[in-house]
């Protein structure tokens, strides 16, 4: 057969294949180890030397020709049994085709949202109460006694003499209190206020979630078990966690709340002061002057509450250095999480 | 508390390992924040001796000296200190040695002549402020020993957060107790009440005490021919450690005590008092006192006074005059040692604005029956250190303490804790604290409060200790979770959760922006009065301006947000926010309402900055389609009452009902961006969240999905441009009855083809019947009359 006759027998005969099975068989045909193009290929070594150049050069060009209509083919069985009609292809398809304008969450509520899950898995029903609050249930009723060293720790935005703004979500605990009866088991979060100068680690706004189990014979060992639980739920099941005495007006037994430092996994280093701790929460046994503040009788009833701060939280979860970028709202900072 | 352990020692037996005791008071409840180890711990800087000292050939103020500095080993060193001389002991810094401030000591040729280490100053080891020369060492000390611990104390101190309920950890000594109830071991007082003596003779003065409530002690004690001066080095090591400057021989005594009993003292030059009658009193009103401190106070009834016959000479509690103060000539003192009220001292120094070591004791309680053994220790003090004798003492006791029993129970000790401690284990807790037990049976035990113990009031007050003692960490262990209680997530939460999940997949990302304002935005947003946002509730005492109101709306501090991204370069804007605001219908007489509000802002301003899919600029209906798409995705029903309104003239828009509005929004005005230094285009909306809420459509049941087919017809509809579109569809759906389904504007055309000032819908209506499938003639009625009464309400006809 000619170079002519060849070419039109292998469009032909590609052309005509129906399927991969025909497409393959045409490809051994031509291209197989005794194809027809494979086999002219051979021959030059036979031909006259002074052939050969132009033999192989027409020999080369059909191997081309074949495999590049293979190909082709191949494309259109393809699209026969896997594309769409209505497909139309585009220029070029490793294009980007969105510009990052993705929308998030807050860190800061993507944090309350974790705690609260946890939080209600663990019994806790989420109670609120206002931000401007009356100065009896921030402090009053909290066993802050008037003219103490304790409230000086709770710098206060004032805005009349028994009005301000909550210097911590306690009070929600007070207020819950007197609406309801034991058993209780309530968490209340939200932003609190000190009137304090602003630095990396100080905020004039920040936020807290706070914890409260009421009900006969609560002890404090249902309160670490409950700090554990939920230390754990957040940071992981391997963080250790240690109870050390401490003092709140609000709760007696009180006690700070420390976890391994997350820095160094407890080895020790300069974030945790070389102890392998770092503060996490406070908490304690209700103190009975909150209970009778609120009627409940301390000879029937005990409890617990703790609290800590979501800011703080979310700095150790994401390494964030500066409390200042949470309401700085920098959409540089809040795409990160 | 900064507590020495040197000094600390004195009183009761410590482990050498530093810091187990840190972890063992730690738990103990006295939180060790840092750890100081004080001392100068220099490799090369040694003791030498300077044999010559002779002048620089090329330097007039430099000297070159041979120094000693090992059995055989002399350096000869350039020195610019004007005070070096043959025959000194002095601190050297050899070659490799690296001192405080940084500088590490190499061999160096200074003017040409060879030196090799440096005589150091104070200021260069970092030990004091002298830098005008060398540092001369008195006494014997071995040449070539290291010079550091020659120079200052080895120690370790400790800092210790002192909680308000425990003044007694004010002190060495008390800090000293809880390390023997840790340690089982005894506390070594450094004197004792039998120490006290009350053979000084006749006192020359008297004590007045107006209001025992005031004052319900005054201890004077007077020491006579002492000599003012320095004090001796242990002592000033001691202040330094603990963080006290030092001033004279007796005030740094005075000082002493304080820190290592817990009672301020006082000293005064008696010969400066006027009279004999030390009055305790409240001020006058217009009586003024120069103070330690440099400044002039004026006073008023606030502030409890210690005075002479004349005038007053001390604040009580909280600081001494000037006038009456020790002095270097000074030779008569009178020891002040007096408990005042914790609640007179802090009102009387707030009103004054101080904060003295002093005031920060009373305020929270010194132990009453420790005056008079602290005036003792004080003046015993004094005559070692600076001479002189004891002399009269007035013990004025006008409200004696009462001690307190108080009684704890081991069924609620065990109910409390959690742990299975007998009436024995108790006892035997308590009793590491020194309490004296004074009952007990099976199941109480009765204690006496001690009188510096002020924080010990009832029962859960002592379980707290013996829990302290017995170790939180051995509480709970085995202890198993219960729960009495059920929980969820409230409605409301969960509809902002889902709300927030579906703004963030519409590309908004979520802000939490300050409840503060500095008012700035009442002026732009022009308000009217009767608007609760035009009047946001005033703080009191803001620390700065911007803390000056709380928000009445979201938007003033979502602006500000916006603005500080476009200042960072992040031009694409879209954001919400979901916060209270806070209004105050009845002015500040009581709690303001607490509204929820949800802003939505969105800016995408200028050329497009991305190839696909990217609008250019934002349209009023860009912010539309987000609040119906909110709408309809939470199936909230603005309800038949709904008004629509849009300024056509201003970009604004509302819906709502005669209740209130449920939502506004639209551009941001020239006018407001301009106040928030904004250049483009920004569009927002304002939601009530909890009428969004209320407003939504009850969880209804389901409806059958239709088995007949809808038959569509599509109607072209013109008329006056004036006519709004809304009032035709409401009117569409009136009229249309039952049977219409839906209805969707597909077009809306303008242009040559109708008259001006004429408008053209294309209108898709839907009919369907849930029973069969309709006929043409039924839908034609109802096309007949929906075209009837178009004409007949707004003139709006079939476009032929
Ligand atoms: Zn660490």
């Amino acid at each position: 057969m000619d170079a002519d006759a060849l070419e039109k027998s292998i469009r032909h005969d590609i052309d005509t294949a129906d399927g991969y099975d025909a497409l393959e068989q045409t490809r051994i045909k031509y291209l197989g180890r005794k194809g027809l193009v494979t086999g002219l290929l051979k021959d030059i070594k036979d031909a006259p030397p002074d052939e050969r150049p132009k033999l192989g050069a027409v020999s080369n060009k059909l191997k081309k020709l074949t495999e590049s209509l293979l190909e082709e083919k191949l494309s259109v069985l393809r699209a026969a049994q896997q594309g769409s009609r209505f497909y139309k292809k585009p220029h070029d398809a490793t294009l980007p085709a969105h510009d990052g304008m993705t929308g998030r969450r807050h860190v800061l509520a993507t944090v309350f949202r974790e705690l609260k899950d946890i939080f209600v898995g663990m019994g806790y029903t989420l109670a609120s109460g206002p931000m401007v609050e009356l100065e009896y249930y921030n402090f009053q009723a909290l066993n802050f006694p008037d003219e103490h060293p304790s409230r000086d720790e709770q710098d206060t935005f004032y805005i009349t003499d028994d009005m301000l703004l909550r210097t911590h979500t306690s009070p929600v605990q007070v207020r819950y209190m007197e609406e309801n009866k034991p058993p209780l088991k309530i968490i209340a979060a939200g932003r609190v206020f000190r009137n304090e100068s602003i630095d990396p680690s100080h905020a004039a706004e920040f936020h807290q979630v706070e914890g409260l189990y009421v009900d006969t014979d609560v002890s404090l060992a249902d309160l670490k078990l409950d700090v554990e639980i939920f230390i754990q739920q957040l940071f992981g099941s391997k963080t250790q966690v240690r109870f050390r005495p401490s003092f709140f007006p609000f709760t007696e037994p009180s006690a700070e709340v420390d976890m391994t430092c997350v820095v160094c996994q407890g080895k020790g280093c300069s974030v945790c002061q070389q102890t392998g701790w770092i503060e996490l929460m406070g908490s304690g046994m209700v103190h009975p002057n909150v209970f009778r503040a609120v009627g409940y009788d301390p000879e029937i009833y005990s409890g617990f509450a703790f609290g800590l701060g979501v800011d703080r939280v979310a700095m150790m979860k994401y390494g964030i250095d500066d409390i200042r970028l949470f309401l700085g709202n920098d959409l540089r900072f809040l795409r990160q999480f | 508390m900064l507590i020495s352990l040197s000094w600390l020692k004195k009183y009761v037996q410590i482990p050498d390992d530093t810091r187990r005791l840190a972890k063992d008071l730690t738990m103990l409840g006295l939180n060790v924040e840092q750890i100081e180890e004080r001392g100068l711990d220099i490799r090369e800087l040694v003791v030498g001796k300077v044999l010559e000292a002779g002048r620089h050939p090329n330097a007039d103020r430099l000297s070159v000296c041979r120094v000693q500095v090992g059995d055989d080993d002399v350096r000869e060193i350039v020195c610019g200190a004007p005070n070096v001389a043959a025959g000194q002991t002095v601190p050297v810094a050899l070659p490799g040695a690296l001192l405080p401030n940084g500088v590490k000591i190499k061999k160096s040729k200074i003017r040409g002549q060879r030196s090799e280490g440096m005589i150091c100053s104070e200021i260069e080891l970092g030990i004091g402020d002298d830098a005008a020369g060398i540092i001369v060492l008195d006494g014997e000390h071995e040449i070539g020993s290291p010079a550091g611990p020659v120079l200052v104390d080895a120690d370790t101190v400790f800092d210790i957060e002192v909680t308000p309920n425990r003044p007694d950890l004010l002190s060495h000594i008390g800090v000293a107790r809880e390390v023997a109830a840790l340690y089982r071991t005894p506390v070594n007082w450094p004197i004792d009440a039998s120490a006290i003596r009350t053979d000084g003779g006749a006192p020359d003065f008297r004590i007045n005490i107006d209001d025992p409530h005031d004052c319900a002690r005054y201890v004077g004690l007077r020491v006579s021919g002492i000599r003012v001066g320095a004090s001796p080095d242990w002592m000033a090591s001691a202040l330094e450690a603990a963080g006290v400057q030092t001033v004279n021989n007796v005030v740094d005594v005075a000082n002493y005590v304080m820190l290592e009993m817990g009672q301020p003292l006082h000293a005064f030059d008696f010969k400066r008092l006027d009279g004999t009658t030390i009055g305790v009193r409240r001020a006058e009103t217009g009586e003024k006192l120069l103070a330690l401190d440099g400044d002039n106070y004026e006073l008023s009834d606030d502030v409890l006074v210690i005075a002479d016959e004349r005038e007053p000479v001390a604040l009580a509690g909280i600081i001494g005059g000037e006038e009456t103060a020790v002095h270097a000539d000074t030779t008569e003192i009178l020891i002040e040692s007096a408990n005042f009220h914790p609640t007179v001292v802090r009102k009387g120094r707030k009103a004054l604005g101080l904060n003295t070591e002093a005031s920060y004791r009373f305020e929270r309680g010194v132990d009453p029956e420790g005056c008079h053994l602290a005036a003792e220790r004080c003046a015993r003090l004094v005559c070692d250190i600076a001479g002189g004798t004891i002399g009269g003492v007035v013990d004025n006791y006008a409200l004696p303490f009462e001690s307190k029993s108080i009684a704890i129970r081991q069924s609620q000790t065990r109910r409390i804790l959690g742990a299975a401690l007998t009436t024995t284990d108790i006892i035997g807790y308590l009793d590491r604290f020194g309490f004296a037990v004074t009952e007990s049976t099976d199941e109480h035990v009765t204690v006496l409060a001690p009188s510096y113990r002020p924080d010990l009031i009832e029962e859960i007050d002592l379980i707290e200790e013996v829990a302290r003692i017995y170790g939180y960490d051995r509480i709970g262990k085995g202890w198993s979770f219960r729960c009495t209680t059920f929980a969820r997530l409230g409605r409301l939460d969960q509809f902002v959760d889902s709300l927030s999940d579906h703004l963030a997949a519409r590309g908004f990302s979520e802000v939490i922006g300050t409840c503060f304002t500095d008012g700035g935005e009442l002026e732009v947003f022009g308000w009217p009065e009767e608007d609760l946002r035009s009047r946001p509730i005033p703080i009191r005492n803001p620390l700065n301006t911007n803390h000056k109101y709380l928000r009445t709306s979201l938007l003033p501090s979502v602006l500000e947000i916006v603005r500080h991204n476009i200042d960072h370069g992040v031009k694409r804007i879209k954001i919400y926010q979901a916060g209270k605001v806070f209004l105050a219908p009845e002015g500040v007489s009581q709690l303001p309402e607490e509204k929820l509000i949800l802003t939505l802002c969105m800016s995408l301003p200028g050329a497009t900055d991305f190839w696909y899919d990217s609008k250019s600029s934002l349209e009023l209906f860009d912010i539309k389609k987000e609040i119906e798409l909110l709408f309809e995705r939470f199936g909230v029903d603005p309800g038949p009452e709904l008004c629509y309104d849009f300024d056509g003239s201003t970009g604004h828009f509302a819906y709502g009902s005669k209740d209130g509005t449920l939502v506004e929004g639209g551009i941001v005005s020239d006018r407001i961006a301009r106040r928030f230094d904004l250049d483009q285009p920004i569009w927002y909306a304002n939601l009530d969240l909890e009428r969004c809420y209320e407003m939504r459509l009850p969880e209804g049941r389901l409806a059958p999905l239709a088995e007949y087919p809808a038959s569509k017809r599509d109607l072209s509809l013109v008329g006056s441009a004036a006519v709004r579109y809304a009032d035709i569809e409401k009117a569409l759906v009136r009229y249309g009855g039952r049977l219409l389904e839906s209805v969707v504007v597909f077009d809306v055309y303008q242009g040559d083809t109708i008259p001006q000032d004429h408008i053209a819908y294309g209108v898709r209506l839907s009919f369907r019947s849930p029973e069969r499938t309709l006929t043409d003639k039924e839908i034609d009625r109802v096309i007949d009359k929906l075209v009837s009464k178009l004409k007949g309400e707004f003139g709006v006809e079939l476009r032929s």
